[in-house]
């Protein structure tokens, strides 16, 4: 099997069995990660089953481009029963780094992860010998602790994946931290935890065998050059506050085998040598001080903030929002320190977060509430409080970063996702970026409105797509990011490199949306033809997932109503909301609402491009039988 | 759809009004969006201490440098080509490290040519591998030099500049 192992190594936590799983009936139609995940997921995880209880699956999965040398591979998805999800259910979350490739290269396209230890275990995998040991030693410890217990026992060279206090205490955000500071949203810490297990320790050895390596040694050199995007010297939200000047990159990270440079870099702050380390991302700012008037406060606080956050095993997308509402509570009169018991007056400090996460992470007082996630914070706490929320757009709660007010086709992908952020809104989202520049100044990036339109035709279906005055091509537009989407996360790729939707490096500025295409098959030697018959099959294991545990058609299918009834505000610095209009060309969305008649009349185009029944919105037994599915026939609905 | 089309001119009174309005639009977008970085000439010096501290060997930049061209990084920033400064990057792989990569991309480390547009060449007794790459589709152009010396595999990517200059800038890139 070019790309693929072979076999999945399964757990069974609660009789401390080791076996193995055959890839291939599942990776023939599934392909990897998130797909063969949710395959697995459906035949054991059933509605009733909750997402603490020992018959929740945990799934780590890899793809067949994952170590293989092919470029922007070094993904796998992680999924399972989502404690953070509201109400829970299935989610995905996805981890990088070089954890998944040693797991690849000992011998293991996945782990599945049944039952739960009768203590605290840890999951050691040296190639194909695979041990369950005692982690009494490591239970209690925070993801720092484990990783330096790991290393001193194991050595360097070992991968690891864990979670803090946070994933021991059920925190229902808590993440698992691994190596090379990768981590995992939706919960999955504490379902780690829930099953007692403690850490998975991974070295492998072996290479994975592709089937024609010259053709995909070409093709990555072909990636390095068209990869080529805008860039960004700090990430935004600091540069936002105009503090960029107390960071200094020094050096930039990789995972495993990948020579594309994404957000992932060394940073040096305040000047200090003291104060060096990898950061990246949305983790390396989501606890500003000046954001909260705290000018004065040491650096060493943003330094410290995403250590802190990973140690606990705590979610910093979450604690982002939470600690932005909690502010905007606090300053309303609507939460004291009295009730909260925590340090309201200072956030923006060291000392709030430390409390902060402190009770989070241990579930103490107020904290025990905010350890529920904001979803179900929502419910618990007042009127007024209720009204400071952020909107929310998901089953995970965090603000809509790319409304759908101004792309009108993630009207159609927020809902369909099971986690926030949804890496759907990423392919639009990013591309607005060189096309504003282009506005501003046509020496600045290469996307002229002429580029926008052949890159909407290219790779959402029509040069309509790329208007968002208008509802005309974005279902289509939403299905082809979706598919595209969906086979990423199946092989391994990553959500910063692909797809190359836009490229400095090319004369017209236009990427190359038959480019993962081309890898698959170089890897596989599977036609690249069968791809979209695959993403296909996937999207509608999800969808069938989904309404197994509940999902109501067609109204989970609408994005939340203050799309429908509030205007677009303009940003929180007063500039108004500029997209590509008719043509490519500039227009103001400012106080842009979705039309509901003309949703409806996108969401049923919708279902017709997927083949779903008009009325119920889900896949007729025609799809399902053309997509080799027919077992599914009739299980839902 | 409360929607206007106004003039660009309108819009963005300078380029940092533009920048914030980046930075405001949404958090979310941009923390996805924050690819690759173009570091300061005057902190490649620091990029080169911070890679030497995780590497078994000597750091090697090339000693030529073609005209209007400056280090960067591990590489070299040159003169523009289209909306591209970085026509120079080299890539090592330290062996002795195991899994740490710096801009690696390959797994195997053998000089093997992946088109016809290939040959050998020696600098010194060192044989490199020069292959040119044209993908018709989208008009790229680039020129690719791959050697082993003393156990470190090399990696390099040009983009334009004659021969000549090419072979002066690999030819300083190795240890003689």
């Amino acid at each position: 099997m070019n790309g693929w192992i072979g076999k999945i190594l399964h757990i069974d936590l609660t009789n401390s069995k080791i076996s193995e799983i055959e890839t291939q009936p599942y990776a023939a139609k599934y392909l990897g990660g998130r797909g063969l995940a949710s395959r697995l997921y459906w035949e054991k995880v059933t509605p009733d089953i909750k997402a603490f209880d020992p018959g929740n699956r945990l799934l780590f999965m890899t793809g067949p481009l994952l170590a293989t040398g092919a470029q922007g591979a070094a993904r796998m998805s992680v999924s399972g029963k989502s404690p953070m999800a509201y109400p829970e259910g299935y989610c995905y979350g996805s981890m990088g780094g070089f954890f998944p490739a040693e797991l690849k290269k000992a011998g293991w396209d996945g782990i599945v992860i049944d039952g739960r230890a009768s203590k605290p275990t840890s999951l050691l995998i040296n190639d194909v010998k695979v041990e369950l040991l005692d982690a009494s030693a490591l239970w209690g410890k925070s993801a720092y602790t484990v990783a330096d217990m790991i290393h001193r026992e194991y050595g360097d060279k070992v991968c690891f994946a864990t979670t803090g206090i946070a994933g021991e205490n059920l925190v229902r955000t808590a993440t698992i931290f691994g190596s090379q500071l990768a981590s995992v949203t939706a919960g999955y810490g504490a379902v780690m935890a829930s099953k007692n297990l403690k850490a998975i320790i991974v070295r492998g050895t072996e290479s994975v065998q592709v089937a024609d390596s010259v053709r995909l040694k070409e093709l990555n050199r072909y990636t390095i050059k068209i990869k080529n995007t805008v860039s960004l010297a700090i990430t935004p939200g600091i540069g936002g506050t105009n503090h960029g000047h107390v960071l200094k990159e020094i050096g930039k990270r990789h995972c495993y085998q990948c020579g594309l440079t994404c957000s992932k870099l060394i940073y040096r702050f305040g000047n200090d040598p003291n104060m060096e380390g990898l950061r990246g991302c949305q983790a390396m700012e989501f606890y500003l001080p000046w954001v909260y008037g705290r000018e004065d406060e040491p650096i060493k606080t943003l330094y410290d903030a995403p250590t802190l956050t990973n140690d606990y095993s705590l979610d910093t997308f979450e604690l982002q929002g939470m600690i932005g509402w909690l502010y905007a509570c606090y300053k309303a009169g609507v939460l004291t320190e009295e009730e909260t018991g925590l340090p309201l007056s200072t956030i923006g400090t060291r000392e709030f977060l430390d409390t902060l996460l402190y009770k989070i992470a241990h579930r103490e007082g107020f904290g025990d509430i905010l350890a529920e996630g904001m979803m179900r914070v929502h419910d618990k706490v007042s009127a007024k409080a209720r009204a400071l929320f952020p909107h929310n757009v998901a089953a995970i709660g965090s603000q809509d970063g790319v409304p759908p007010r101004a792309f009108i086709a993630h009207a159609l992908l927020y809902p369909f996702e099971t986690r926030m952020h949804p890496i759907t809104v990423h392919e639009m989202g990013y591309l607005r970026m060189p096309w504003t520049m282009y506005q501003a100044d046509p020496k600045s990036s290469p996307i002229s409105p002429e580029s926008f339109l052949r890159i909407a035709r290219l790779f959402w279906g029509s040069e309509e797509a790329a208007d968002q005055t208008t509802y005309a091509g974005k279902a289509m537009a939403a299905r082809n990011i979706q598919n595209r989407t969906y086979l990423r996360d199946s092989l391994g790729l990553c959500d910063f490199v692909w797809p190359i939707t836009y490229s400095y490096s090319t004369p017209d500025g236009v990427g190359d949306p038959n480019l993962e295409g081309e890898i698959f098959t170089a890897v596989t030697g599977i036609p690249a033809s069968e791809l979209p018959q695959y993403a296909e099959r996937i999207f509608n294991m999800q969808r069938l997932i989904r309404v197994r545990e509940g999902y109501k058609i067609p109204q989970d299918d609408f994005p939340p109503e203050y799309n429908f009834t509030e205007g677009l505000m303009v940003s929180m610095h007063g500039y108004k909301m500029i997209m590509p209009g008719p043509g490519a060309q500039p227009a103001d969305l400012t106080g842009n609402k979705l039309d509901r008649n003309k949703f409806i009349g996108m969401l049923k185009e919708y279902y017709v491009l997927r083949g779903w029944d008009e009325k119920t919105g889900l896949p007729t037994k025609k799809t399902l039988e053309k997509l080799g599915m027919g077992d599914l026939v009739g299980v839902v609905g | 759809m409360g929607v206007s089309h106004i003039p660009i001119n309108n819009m963005y009174k300078s380029r940092n009004r533009l920048c914030m309005e980046f930075i405001s639009f949404t958090l979310l977008f941009f923390l996805v969006s924050c690819n690759p970085i173009k570091m300061t000439t005057d902190s490649e010096s620091e990029i080169i201490h911070n890679y030497q501290k995780e590497l078994s060997f000597t750091v090697v930049l090339p000693k030529y440098l073609p005209k209007n061209c400056t280090y960067f990084g591990a590489g070299v920033q040159g003169p523009p080509i289209g909306f591209t400064k970085e026509w120079f990057e080299v890539s090592y792989y330290d062996p002795l490290k195991g899994n740490i990569h710096i801009n690696e991309t390959d797994e195997y480390h053998e000089l093997v040519p992946t088109s016809d547009n290939y040959s050998y060449i020696y600098f010194s007794s060192v044989r490199v591998l020069e292959e040119e790459l044209v993908f018709d589709s989208n008009h790229v152009h680039t020129f690719w030099y791959e050697w082993n010396q003393n156990g470190i595999y090399f990696l390099v990517m040009i983009e334009g500049q004659s021969q000549d200059e090419r072979h002066k800038l690999v030819d300083s890139l190795i240890t003689h």
